[in-house]
């Protein structure tokens, strides 16, 4: 794997929401030209890491230690002027639901071309054709239609391209896109992933691919990076990670998901009991122990270390550890 | 159990002069006793009004709903109230199904008491059967909504849905709001609530994977038609309509193994 400088380092990043942990030590790098898929169920902390990232951390929450380097430039502790340059800017986000980031009662052009002047300083007609030009790249041709027509005229699929086009406004090198198709019908969603992927290609966008599923995402990305309980527990390279998880985690999702071919219909899946341990709850050892079906003695006492493995991977798991 | 023949439902496009239009165009099936007939299709396809026709939650225009030999569509408003707790519904969005403000005992005591006329005693003894039964115990009962996780919400849905012993159940998009390891538990617990009850089952969902791990038979509707219906394994090895080997093509692919690896 080449290794050129990220266009987004992020390093032992740790957030804390009134004392209690919601992020421990998050480290991940993405590249111009890669994705990198984040995965891991409601609270593990997928989001928040988006957040922290962005400088939009909600209220009581904060960094309490680590970086965030967008091409070398440090964002933790960056001016609110700094940051909200490159919101939108070099760094664009597309979220879950395109119907409510978009502003109901401005069509569709304004929203879009409000990014244009002020993160490009475009104005007139130099406005105009650029807006075309986006609202072509991620599929949107009638662009007449498009660009006059209020977010509630369009689709959910169609907001969710105009809402990329938007990020897309602002030239950014990377781009976060947090559950961009959980909201969308199966086949839409296939089509808006394939939109993301010709795009990084094509423009060498660095894409943080943010998801539940590790199925819908797996496909897309280069590596993917496995979070639980605030922790990062395993990346791997998403070409080796569905035969071969290194992270009992990692196994128990996939595991979980159906249409696994082998898997005959109308038999139980491989569920994960229980949930995830609530933020501030204190346990021994690793968090994901009281689900794991590996867990053993050691598992409630010890709290797992990286480890790094070959090629590039890595798991937060104890049997990789001496003294399991 | 259920045998439904030509169902037709009109509605008239907004506005002054709309057209009318079929939402759901002549549709016929039928579901027996302990079997999941899967419905596919995308959103605005009519799968939803469909499963509202089934019980009169909305009036068919035409076509006939034979449930266990009883002709649905004929029944009187107090026979109909009668009837319904022999089918009852898992909706998609936990959070929207459940009254805020509503203990869960409250949530189901409601139907025990008032429906199966059951004393206060022999409520309460059920009600925590019924959440055992879901995985949940006796505790969730003093819960409200907005204290359970989405997965234990659902689960409340659908022990709301068995209190009152069912014969037919629809789930409508039941685990598109959870996270891919709550899903799993969730379907777990329909597919073993079927198998110890005999219950016949619709099981509707935009997600052509799910539906064919939870059915016996499919059928994939698309403007208000099904475009096709057949054993599960059949759809999904050798469908025949070009609509479902879309719906069968986005299906999310794996990478392909590196061959370093």
């Amino acid at each position: 794997m080449s290794r050129s400088s990220p266009a987004l380092a992020v390093e032992d990043l740790s957030v804390d929401i009134r004392g209690v942990t919601v992020l421990d030590h998050v480290s991940l790098a993405v590249s111009p030209g890669e994705a990198l898929g984040l995965v891991g169920e409601s609270g593990c902390g997928k989001s928040m890491t988006a957040l922290a990232i962005m400088g939009l951390l909600p209220r009581g929450a904060r960094v309490g230690g680590g970086s965030v380097r967008l091409l070398g430039q440090d964002l933790v502790g960056a001016s609110e002027d700094a940051l909200c340059k490159i919101r939108g800017g070099a760094v664009g986000m597309i979220f879950q639901e395109p119907g409510a980031c978009l502003d109901p009662v401005m069509r569709i052009g304004r929203q879009i071309g409000e990014s244009l002047r002020l993160h490009r300083g475009l104005t007139g007609a130099k406005q105009d054709a650029e807006l075309r030009k986006l609202l072509v790249e991620v599929g949107l041709t009638d662009t007449e239609r498009v660009t006059r027509a209020y977010p509630h005229e369009l689709s959910g699929g169609m907001q969710q391209r105009a809402m990329i086009a938007m990020a897309l406004a602002g030239e950014p090198v990377v781009l976060i896109a947090d559950e961009p198709t959980t909201a969308l019908d199966a086949r839409i969603a296939s089509q808006i992933l394939d939109l993301l992927d010709t795009l990084r290609r094509e423009r060498g966008l660095a894409l943080l691919l943010i998801s539940h599923d590790l199925a819908v995402i797996g496909g897309r990305c280069d590596r993917v990076m496995v979070m639980y309980a605030g922790r990062v527990v395993e990346v791997a390279p998403a070409a080796q990670v569905f035969a071969d998880a290194r992270h009992p985690y990692t196994a128990a999702l996939i595991a979980a998901s159906p249409g696994v071919a082998g898997v005959a219909s109308k038999t139980l899946l491989r569920d994960i009991p229980g949930q995830l341990p609530a933020p501030g709850s204190t346990y021994e050892g690793c968090a994901f122990a009281e689900r794991c079906a590996l867990a053993r003695p050691a598992c409630t006492r010890r709290t797992p270390l990286w480890s790094a493995l070959e090629s590039g991977r890595g798991a937060r798991c104890l049997q990789y550890e001496d003294g399991w | 159990m259920l045998e439904v023949t030509e169902l037709l439902k009109m509605y008239r496009a907004r506005g002054p002069g709309g057209a009318p239009f079929a939402a759901v165009d002549r549709v016929s099936f039928c579901i027996r006793a302990g079997e999941t007939l899967g419905l596919v299709g995308e959103s605005g396809c009519g799968k939803s009004t469909l499963s509202r026709c089934l019980m009169r939650l909305v009036e068919p225009t035409g076509g006939q709903v034979m449930f266990d030999g009883v002709d649905v569509r004929a029944l009187s408003a107090r026979a109909l109230r009668a009837f319904r707790r022999r089918m009852q519904i898992v909706h998609q969005d936990p959070y929207s199904s459940l009254d805020p403000l509503m203990r869960i005992d409250r949530v189901l005591a409601a139907p025990l008491r008032y429906v199966l006329g059951l004393d206060a005693c022999a409520t309460e003894k059920r009600m925590v059967a019924l959440l055992e039964e879901v995985g949940l115990n006796a505790s969730h009962r003093l819960a409200y909504p907005h204290e359970l996780s989405g997965g234990q919400r659902q689960r409340v849905a659908i022990a709301r849905a068995l209190s009152l012993n069912p014969e037919f159940i629809i789930a409508d998009e039941p685990t598109s709001a959870l996270d891919v390891s709550i899903q799993a538990q969730v379907l777990n617990l329909l597919l073993r609530l079927q198998r110890d009850h005999g219950l016949a089952m619709l099981f509707i969902s935009h997600d052509i994977s799910l539906v064919a791990h939870m059915s016996d038979r499919i059928a994939v509707m698309q403007s208000g038609r099904f475009v096709e219906s057949a054993a599960a394994a059949e759809i999904v090895e050798q469908a025949q309509h070009p609509y479902t080997r879309t719906l069968l093509a986005a299906r999310p692919h794996r990478p392909k193994r590196d061959a370093t690896a």
